[in-house]
């Protein structure tokens, strides 16, 4: 089927990426935090129920039933569209960690995005915060990225294994760095 | 009679008009996902709220039918 074939076929691959450079690290927030919203949108879906379960009797005396029935669909669609909205965002709030860089790309609504980008040379300290019960179990936080620009810092949020994260950015960054000690 | 058909017209009316813009936000959804989004994952996702939002606008247009029908 070739016209489905972008689904399969899609690598990481993004706006901007250099011919040689490799992804090494593709990250979104925790999907605790995403579940979450989801199943808060999603109970919504029985507020029609509950309203037909107190008034159902006068829907029906009254011929409403059709009225009511079309009124749930109409607001099971603004659920639909409200859950997926907020996946959206999710899918689309990333960074990337590559063999060069750090892209920071924040989806704040639509037709609104911020892309940041920091090169792996200019890191000078990663800090880690894990703070709370739910984070600590289930191993996710933030990771801030201290550059050289002492105002400057780049976070990562809600990551899942934030520990890891900073060992494969310190790794690279490492490796940035005698690269570009080699070239001099 | 005549107040009869006029209230239908403004049910076509408002009906025709939630279901554009539905679609019009469903739209602006799928190109973000599409357009913006690396991966697999995304693809996925807006093939499901695709399918998803055609069902459900297709049980409310026969529920709509349904009442146009009554009338």
């Amino acid at each position: 089927m070739k016209f489905f074939d972008f689904i399969s076929q899609t690598s990481y691959s993004f706006e901007g990426k250099k011919g040689d450079e490799n992804v090494e690290l593709f990250l979104h927030r925790h999907w605790f935090g995403i579940t979450n919203k989801v199943i808060f949108i999603a109970l919504g879906a029985i507020i029609p129920l509950v309203v037909f379960l107190i008034f159902g009797k006068i829907i029906v005396d009254n011929n409403l039933l059709p009225y009511f029935m079309l009124a749930w669909a109409s607001f099971l669609m603004l659920i639909w569209f409200l859950i997926f909205y907020s996946l959206t965002m999710y899918t689309l709030d990333y960074w990337i960690v590559t063999d060069e860089r750090i892209i920071d790309n924040k989806q704040n609504g639509f037709f609104d995005r911020t892309i940041s980008e920091l090169d792996l040379s200019s890191i000078q300290d990663i800090k880690v915060t894990l703070s709370g019960l739910v984070p600590t179990f289930l191993n996710f936080g933030y990771v801030e990225v201290q550059t050289a620009a002492t105002d400057k810092h780049f976070t990562f949020e809600e990551v899942p294994r934030p520990q890891d994260v900073k060992d494969v950015i310190m790794e690279l960054a490492d490796k940035e760095e005698r690269r570009e000690g080699l070239k001099r | 009679m005549i107040e009869g058909v006029h209230i239908q017209q403004i049910a076509y009316i408002i009906f025709t008009f939630v279901i554009l813009a539905y679609w019009t936000g469903a739209f602006v959804l799928l190109y973000h996902l599409i357009r913006f989004g690396v991966g697999m994952q995304p693809k996925k996702i807006a093939i499901i709220f695709f399918a998803g939002s055609l069902a459900l606008s297709l049980i409310a247009t026969l529920f709509f039918a349904q009442i146009a029908l009554m009338n």
